[in-house]
């Protein structure tokens, strides 16, 4: 039977490599020009995941280098998720201007809220962790991932609500983005309940190992949209025969109130 | 952590079921669209009206009639914002027709169905506090005034692209 150690590792690699394969898609297909931002992202994701794989097998590094590592490569990630969150939300709201204001407006209000509630959080519930240093980055990424939550679960409802059209990719990107949100945090929330000491226990295996599989399954449902050809979730064709008649005494109603 | 996870669950599930919604519905029908009645809803939210009814009828009698009419208002409004979204949808193919005309009627159109929403859900609220406290004054006119502009373009947006029964059915 496998360990929970050798599954976490084929799990890792697994995602690290999907990471390559979608950054490659995106350079051959260039979709770099659509999504500019989604690339460095990927880009990202694929160069640090590929990092961290050879700082872990580095005799010479420290396990404090390593956490530096990992601490890195998560900030960059999420800052660049951010990026994407905000220009998704805003590139769509130029198609229509009469919500601009108010979708800006609420984005921003919605940020707010978020981050007091995260901030709230963390002061309250820091959680468990084998030092200080864990302790921070725990806090900080659960802060992160509340707040990314917050802004997806808000620009889905926004759109949904004024029936905004979602080009496919778009809405792929911003699933996945919704996948690797939502599990981290899920994860850290139990994580900072659980965590014990400085070795790793079988829940905490088990845990990252849930972890690692939703970021690959975040990376497949990218690959999977990018890969596919690009449609609008709005009607595109389809509609009803002219009907010259009604529209005539539509237009008499109209004129005689 | 139960709030996280519950977050967490959110962010997951809504993208999900918006998408599961999507491909259920993703040709909107003109048997969808929903009968309002304006003059009707505009006796319902008329001051003048409600001030009358408050003379004529013991308090706890007013208080009920009034939070009846209320309902029934919320339910014109509801109605009226889910004509807008219909419509939305048939003027976002409307909107990448290659003349021109029809696809600033298209644009016209999806600005006033969205105005019309953003005011369906500010005035709902309105109205489910004033059933709380009858009496209390409320302004949806812009609503009724939205939609009826709504209409006027979809007669418009009609006349150049084939948008079939919906102004009818408005």
């Amino acid at each position: 039977m496998l360990s929970l150690s050798l599954v976490w590792h084929i799990i890792w690699f697994s995602r690290v490599t999907a990471s390559l394969v979608l950054f490659l898609v995106i350079i051959r297909r260039q979709l770099y020009k659509q999504f500019p931002l989604f690339a460095v992202h990927s880009a990202w994701i694929a160069v640090a995941g590929m990092a961290v794989v050879a700082l872990d097998y580095a005799p010479f590094v420290s396990g404090y280098q390593y956490f530096a590592g990992v601490a890195i490569s998560s900030g960059v990630e999420a800052a660049l998720a951010f990026m994407i969150i905000y220009q998704m939300f805003m590139q769509r709201l130029e198609h229509y201007p009469v919500v601009r204001d108010l979708g800006t407006f609420a984005f921003r209000a919605t940020t707010v809220v978020f981050l007091i509630t995260a901030v709230a959080l963390a002061w309250l519930v820091p959680g468990q962790a084998p030092n200080q240093l864990f302790a921070a980055y725990s806090i900080v990424q659960r802060t992160v991932r509340t707040l990314q939550c917050g802004q997806l679960v808000f620009l889905f409802l926004f759109y949904a609500y004024f029936h905004l059209s979602w080009r496919s990719r778009a809405f792929g990107i911003a699933l996945g983005l919704g996948i690797l949100a939502s599990t981290s945090l899920a994860v850290n929330a139990i994580h900072s309940q659980i965590a014990s000491g400085k070795t790793w226990t079988p829940s905490e295996y088990t845990l990252e190992s849930a972890n690692e599989f939703t970021y690959l399954l975040a990376v497949l449902v990218w690959l999977s949209y990018l890969l596919a050809p690009d449609q609008s979730t709005t009607l595109d064709s389809g509609l009803p025969d002219h009907d010259l008649e009604t529209w005539n005494r539509e237009l008499e109603r109209l004129l005689k109130p | 952590m139960t709030m996280s996870i519950i977050l967490a669950v959110l962010a997951l599930s809504v993208p999900v079921i918006i998408r599961l919604a999507k491909g259920r519905g993703s040709t909107p029908q003109v048997e969808q669209i929903r009968s309002v009645d304006l003059r009707a809803f505009r006796n319902l939210v008329d001051p003048e009206e409600e001030s009358y009814l408050h003379r004529n009828l013991p308090p706890a009698e007013f208080r009920r009639i009034q939070r009846e009419r209320l309902r029934a208002a919320v339910e014109y409004v509801k109605s009226a914002a889910f004509n807008a979204g219909v419509l939305m949808r048939f003027a976002e193919a409307a909107r990448r027709s290659p003349d021109p005309g029809t696809a600033e009627a298209a644009a016209r159109l999806i600005d006033n169905a969205m105005r019309l929403r953003t005011y369906a859900f500010q005035a709902i609220p309105k109205f489910y506090l004033a059933m709380i406290f009858p009496g209390r004054r409320i302004s949806p006119a812009r609503v009724a005034e939205s939609y009826e502009q709504m209409t006027r373009q979809v007669v418009l947006l009609g006349l150049q692209y084939p948008t079939g029964k919906i102004s009818a059915a408005l």
